[in-house]
């Protein structure tokens, strides 16, 4: 509060024009929906070294991009009861914690390497596209537009970094109202693509309310490290811990079967249970995602989560559970989800209308199906279902 | 012909539509997946994350020991087969925008279809709107010159308002009037269920109709 008091000018909304003469842009004379690099900037060599490591493996290795800024902890991935959404969105809801821990947040600038969860892309995964990401973050609350300025550079000299071709690279820029928790406020925004696939975002809000009576600016950069990696080709694979699954079916179909329960692990992880209930219905429906998709390629759990694991942990994450309890959790209720799909099937196909409970093991449930149902009938079933 | 059913809820939260939201609920089966349509709402910084909540928390509420799941319809996605859905949920936002989009992308015939062969509507307040006739009944909505204003017209001839409270009684006998259509003005507690004729079957809450000059209570 203090320092929005000394701030002596407010800053207004930052005009897009500023941010084309600030980054270097033109418009892109073939589609003027776009802005691509002037041909001066296309040609120059990168004003620091490129980046020692083939693509982005941790934290630390972005931090030389942004001198003078603290790298610090993710968020947990669940949030508590009462902030804006069940489960951590975007880097910048780390602001939300200071908030809601009473820390003044103007002036505070941070890197963070969050683990995100965006459930919209449940149903839509394919190669390039997660329900679940590291989502690496650079805010800033208090920066004038300038200052904006300067970090979107040094988002633009991390690109560089990694020996990107400028000439693929492509801007939209645009002005919006939006909101966030109920409050209302305007944003600039960048929003940058290399070969045509959205990588990071860049946004300006001069107006964001801390309280109703205070306002404060804040500058947020975001880019997805999994398709960074994927796009500018330094990983064949989006999922590039999981490289050598890509051989065992289209790479769409992999990344599908894989994404959920890469997100269970997130989730699981925390210690959520799956439940018909907030945080544990999202697992619930993750893993009925799993089991159906996974009735093809009949990947092995185990190393699934353990690789899951692996990655989410190389960027910060710390889960709440060890290893055999996350994968006891995520076995448990994708067994129950495969029973329920068996009686499903076994309803619709077979017009059975017996009732077993589906909470078991499946080797229980099976023993119970047996005893009351020829065997003819459940092999069909089985059969259907692989 | 087995003909599909309509759900109407006048809008508001999870508290105050509760009653029309479990009768939706009590008509889905055992094993049942929800097409959730919330393209009438705007994305928001965090995408449409807080939708996704929202539409778990409804679910959660009325769940008991049902296997409900759901897909979200955003816009730019292929619309699937409504087939495979057991149920259509219609969420609330900007009507005019949400009517653009149901035009622009064929889900108007699609949903005709999907009724036809016994499917389930639920239309919560922009959503119900556009089921209606004509949706100038909330025309102060139109921020961007949307140039379409004629609904599904799924509710027998009769156009539809939400969130009804007396204060709007003029506007909406005027309304009523312009528009040669009589119109149901749904409280946020109150809903209804049709069937795909247009018959109104059974009514949560007070709807009052509006005719013209005339208004009475259904």
């Amino acid at each position: 509060m203090e320092r929005a008091e000394k701030r002596k000018t407010e800053p207004t909304e930052l005009n897009g024009d500023v941010i084309v003469q600030g980054l270097g842009l033109v418009l892109d004379k073939n589609d003027n929906n776009f802005f691509q690099f002037k041909p001066s900037f296309v040609d120059r060599p990168a004003s620091k070294d490129v980046l020692n490591t083939e693509s982005l493996g941790k934290p630390e290795e972005l931090q030389k991009y942004f001198p003078g800024i603290k790298l610090v902890d993710p968020d947990s991935v669940c949030r508590p009861t009462g902030d804006t959404t069940f489960f951590t969105s975007a880097g910048f809801q780390h602001l939300e914690t200071l908030m809601r821990e009473n820390t003044e947040v103007d002036g505070q600038s941070f890197l963070i390497s969050q683990p995100v969860i965006r459930s919209q892309f449940m149903d839509k995964v394919k190669e390039g596209t997660s329900s679940s990401f590291i989502n690496f973050s650079i805010e800033s609350v208090g920066a004038n537009p300038s200052e904006f300025i300067t970090l979107s550079n040094q988002f633009i000299e991390l690109l560089e970094g990694l020996n990107i071709n400028k000439e693929d690279v492509r801007f939209q820029i645009e002005s919006k109202q939006d909101k966030w928790g109920g409050k209302k406020f305007t944003k600039t925004v960048w929003t940058t693509y290399i070969d045509g696939v959205e990588v990071g975002e860049g946004v300006y809000i001069h107006d964001y309310p801390i309280t109703q009576e205070v306002k404060v600016p804040i500058a947020d950069i975001g880019f997805g490290i999994e398709r960074v990696n994927w796009v500018i080709g330094a990983e064949k694979h989006y999922f590039s811990e999981f490289s050598d699954y890509y051989d065992k079916a289209d790479e769409d179909t992999v990344a599908s079967v894989i994404d959920p329960i890469r997100t269970m692990v997130l989730i699981a992880g925390e210690g959520i249970k799956p439940s018909s209930h907030d945080q544990g219905y999202r697992l619930r429906q993750l893993s009925k995602r799993f089991v159906q998709r996974n009735l093809v390629t009949n990947f092995h759990l185990d190393e699934l989560v353990i690789r899951s694991s692996k990655f989410w942990e190389q960027w910060g994450y710390r889960p709440t559970l060890d290893g055999e309890e996350l994968l006891d959790v995520i076995r448990v209720e994708n067994e129950r989800n495969y029973n329920g799909l068996f009686l499903e099937t076994l309803q619709r196909e077979e017009g059975s209308q017996i009732y077993v409970d589906i909470n078991q093991p499946t080797s229980k449930f099976f023993n119970q199906l047996e005893f009351s149902l020829p065997k003819q009938m459940i092999d069909t079933v089985t059969k259907k279902l692989k | 012909m087995k003909k599909g059913k309509i759900i109407i809820s006048g809008g508001g939260d999870l508290d105050v539509s509760s009653v029309i939201d479990k009768r939706f609920f009590s008509l889905l089966g055992q094993n049942s997946k929800i097409l959730y349509i919330p393209i009438a709402l705007n994305r928001s910084t965090l995408g449409y994350e807080s939708c996704y909540d929202w539409f778990s928390t409804v679910i959660s509420k009325h769940v008991g020991r049902k296997e409900i799941d759901y897909t979200m319809l955003l816009e730019g996605d292929v619309v699937p087969d409504l087939q495979l859905f057991n149920s259509i949920y219609i969420g609330g936002g900007n009507t005019f925008k949400l009517l653009d989009y149901v035009i622009r992308s064929g889900l108007d015939n699609k949903l005709l279809t999907y009724l036809k062969k016994g499917g389930i509507v639920y239309g919560g307040s922009a959503g119900a709107i556009i089921l209606g006739k004509d949706i100038r009944t909330v025309k102060e909505e139109n921020n961007n010159n949307y140039s379409h204003h004629k609904g599904l017209d799924l509710l027998g001839g009769r156009s539809l308002i939400c969130h009804y409270n007396k204060g709007l009684d003029v506007d909406i006998s005027e309304s009523s009037k312009n528009l040669k259509t009589e119109i149901l003005a749904l409280s946020e507690e109150s809903g209804i269920v049709l069937n795909l004729d247009g018959n109104i079957n059974e009514k949560v809450g007070t709807v009052t109709v509006f005719n013209g000059e005339n208004k009475y209570l259904l």
